[in-house]
């Protein structure tokens, strides 16, 4: 064990001593979740999709459903009240149409009574897709009534209660989890490309000669690149929380988020480790597959730009179950048994990973 | 101290050691040569643990085969690539070298002391190695593999790059490290290093070890005829031969003769004459 800790401080202070490295591993994560956090505003593009609840439950509220689901400006899924919860929480998708009891009265009697109101649960990452709906709504109420007047519906929007009773979150809320995440990004690089480092340069010669098993090598590497992961989450949070008002609805919940994004970045870290034979080619490939990740992910491009196929390819990016876990616990709202789903590909992947990444080192020796 | 005896090693069909006997006694500098893909690195990595033989049988000391830890212990190596981390200091490097053979305290604190002392880099300890100079490196390099106070050591080209001076004193401390009792497998390209310091030379080529005795044994073997060069007007002339006076008589022979010198085989020639290829070209 002493012979692990050696190996992991001597990686931390290595690190710490990279100063370009200790740029992108620091400040190149707050530049982007700021960034990030200023712009959030806007987008449209593909089918958003949504649930509708229709409480109502009359022959003008169903037509008015019927409308709505053969929109193409929404993809409209059958939910019970809480399953669409849930979805929305989860990020399935992007909030519930609530259509009020007396709905269909107050269409009817448009004019001599104050217009229905319909109340949109948002997913608050998705603000710009909920305020395109406003429209969409409003056009479709027209459509079922036939009608040419203006605004036969009200519109109050939402963000989805949490059980922790979070309020609206904050754009930096929104935006540090994939600054967190493209910190911990940083630290895999930085690890990866400092075994093959040890490789070329020939102290991993000298540490396999030595009475030191190379799991021991490799177990020392991945505790140095899972602390510093650990510590950049912590300094971004601190930053974040000293600078930005960010409040978190669960600490117990982000830390275990923060805990599962730091192990599968880890074990992606040992497995990017075993590609390219120079430091050169081993960042290039890294950084590569990590780009695809992250832009797959979400982590470049909010998801509401792309395609459907391509939201659907997001499910295979460790990228966006990192920002959901961190998510989480972070303003989402995530009770235990919901951090469970992103917890759970983020401990698979990470542990995949480690395993292939572990063979395939051993194997190249 | 070191017994390889019948050792194969091959690597899909390419056998890199055929059936190597080597025997080398403790507190003796063997110099181990051969051109490159002769088979040198694999017979290190198979000293060494990182490799194991197809067949034949290792030994180290009383303590047995080297993929057991334990008898790594006994084994130093300064690889030729510079096995130093650039960022931190050569008191660091160490501190973490020794670690790794579970050197601690004011055991650890010791050792590290004395290497650093023994390769004259007392006074730049905390110093990072990023700033040192080659020579410098290379002695570090050369502490490194000694901390754990190892009975075999393996040097690996120890003195490229490096100034006369920093390679008087590397050659220097290998020959104290044999006064001591330590045993040391020196690979190098210098001939004139291997002369100076190795008891005994090992030529090695396509796996097998194509001779092995002292430099005199080898020059005298396999070195070839000594040579007669005759200096004259219109330039040099060579003669080799085994009988002196046929070359007294040859150089009788020779018209506005000006000057002459004898040349004697060196272990180049003993090389060359071995592999085909001059040892700096291979």
């Amino acid at each position: 064990m002493s012979r692990i800790w050696a190996i992991t401080i001597k990686d931390l202070r290595l690190i710490a001593r990279d100063k370009s490295g200790l740029f992108f591993l620091l400040f190149f994560p707050i530049i982007f979740a700021v960034f990030f956090g200023s712009m959030y505003g806007g987008g449209e593009g593909r089918a958003i999709p949504m649930a509708v609840l229709d409480l109502d439950d009359t022959k003008v509220s169903r037509a008015y459903v019927a409308t709505l689901k053969a929109d193409p400006a929404m993809d409209i899924a059958d939910f019970e009240e809480g399953q669409a919860k849930q979805a929305v929480r989860t990020g399935a998708i992007a909030g519930i149409i609530e259509i009020p009891k007396g709905f269909g009265l107050q269409l009817e009697m448009m004019g001599r009574v104050p217009a229905p109101v319909l109340k949109l649960v948002a997913d608050p990452t998705r603000r710009a897709e909920i305020a395109m709906l406003e429209g969409v709504l409003i056009r479709d109420a027209l459509q079922s009534r036939g009608a040419q007047q203006s605004s036969p519906v009200s519109i109050e929007i939402s963000a989805l209660e949490t059980t922790q009773e979070k309020a609206m979150p904050e754009p930096f809320e929104l935006s540090f989890p994939q600054g967190i995440v493209w910190g911990l990004l940083s630290v895999v690089m930085s690890f990866s490309t400092s075994l093959v480092n040890e490789k070329t340069t020939g102290t991993l010669l000298r540490l396999r000669v030595a009475p030191i098993h190379s799991r021991d090598v490799l177990a020392g590497k991945a505790t140095a690149c899972f602390l510093l992961g650990l510590l950049v989450c912590g300094i971004l949070l601190g930053v974040g929380f000293g600078a930005f008002g960010i409040q978190p609805v669960s600490w117990p919940l982000l830390g275990l988020g923060l805990v599962c994004v730091s192990y599968c970045m880890t074990g992606m870290m040992l497995l990017l480790a075993t590609f390219g034979n120079n430091e050169r080619s081993s960042s290039n490939i890294g950084w590569s597959i990590m780009m695809l990740f992250a832009m797959l992910g979400g982590g470049m491009i909010p998801l509401i730009f792309m395609a459907d196929w391509m939201v659907s390819a997001s499910q295979l990016s460790p990228i966006m179950w990192s920002v959901m876990a961190v998510e989480g616990g972070l303003w989402r709202g995530f009770d235990f048994q919901d951090m469970l789903l992103p917890c759970g590909v983020l401990l698979s992947c990470g542990s995949a990973c480690f395993v292939a990444g572990v063979w395939r080192f051993r194997r190249d020796l | 101290m070191l017994h390889l005896t019948e050792i194969t090693k091959s690597f899909d069909n390419h056998r890199a050691v055929d059936g190597l006997d080597l025997h080398i006694p403790k507190g003796e500098i063997f110099g181990f040569l051969g051109p490159n893909g002769a088979g040198k690195s694999t017979t290190v990595n198979l000293i060494v643990g990182l490799l194991d033989a197809d067949s034949g049988d290792i030994r180290i000391g009383e303590s047995g085969h080297p993929s057991s830890a334990k008898v790594r212990e006994q084994i130093g190596i300064a690889p030729q690539s510079l096995a130093l981390y650039a960022a931190l200091s050569a008191k660091e490097n160490l501190e973490f070298v020794g670690k790794c053979y579970r050197l601690t305290g004011k055991h650890l604190a010791d050792r590290v002391a004395w290497a650093l002392e023994f390769v004259g880099l007392s006074d730049r300890q905390e110093d990072r190695v990023e700033t040192y100079s080659g020579g410098m490196k290379r002695r570090l390099n050369l502490a490194a593999a000694l901390l754990h106070d190892p009975a075999l050591l393996l040097l690996d080209e120890p003195t490229v790059g490096v100034d006369p001076h920093s390679r008087n004193a590397i050659l220097d401390r290998v020959m104290d490290l044999k006064q001591s009792g330590c045993t040391i497998i020196y690979t190098s390209h210098y001939m004139e290093e291997v002369e100076r310091i190795c008891d005994r030379v090992g030529i090695m080529d396509h796996g097998k070890m194509l001779a092995i005795g002292t430099v005199e044994q080898l020059i005298q073997d396999h070195g070839g005829q000594h040579a007669v060069v005759a200096t004259t007007k219109a330039g040099e002339e060579r003669f080799t031969m085994s009988d002196p006076q046929d070359a007294l008589r040859a150089l009788a022979r020779v018209n506005d003769l000006q000057d002459f010198h004898t040349e004697r085989p060196s272990l180049e020639n003993v090389f060359l004459n071995l592999t085909g290829r001059s040892l700096r070209d291979s």
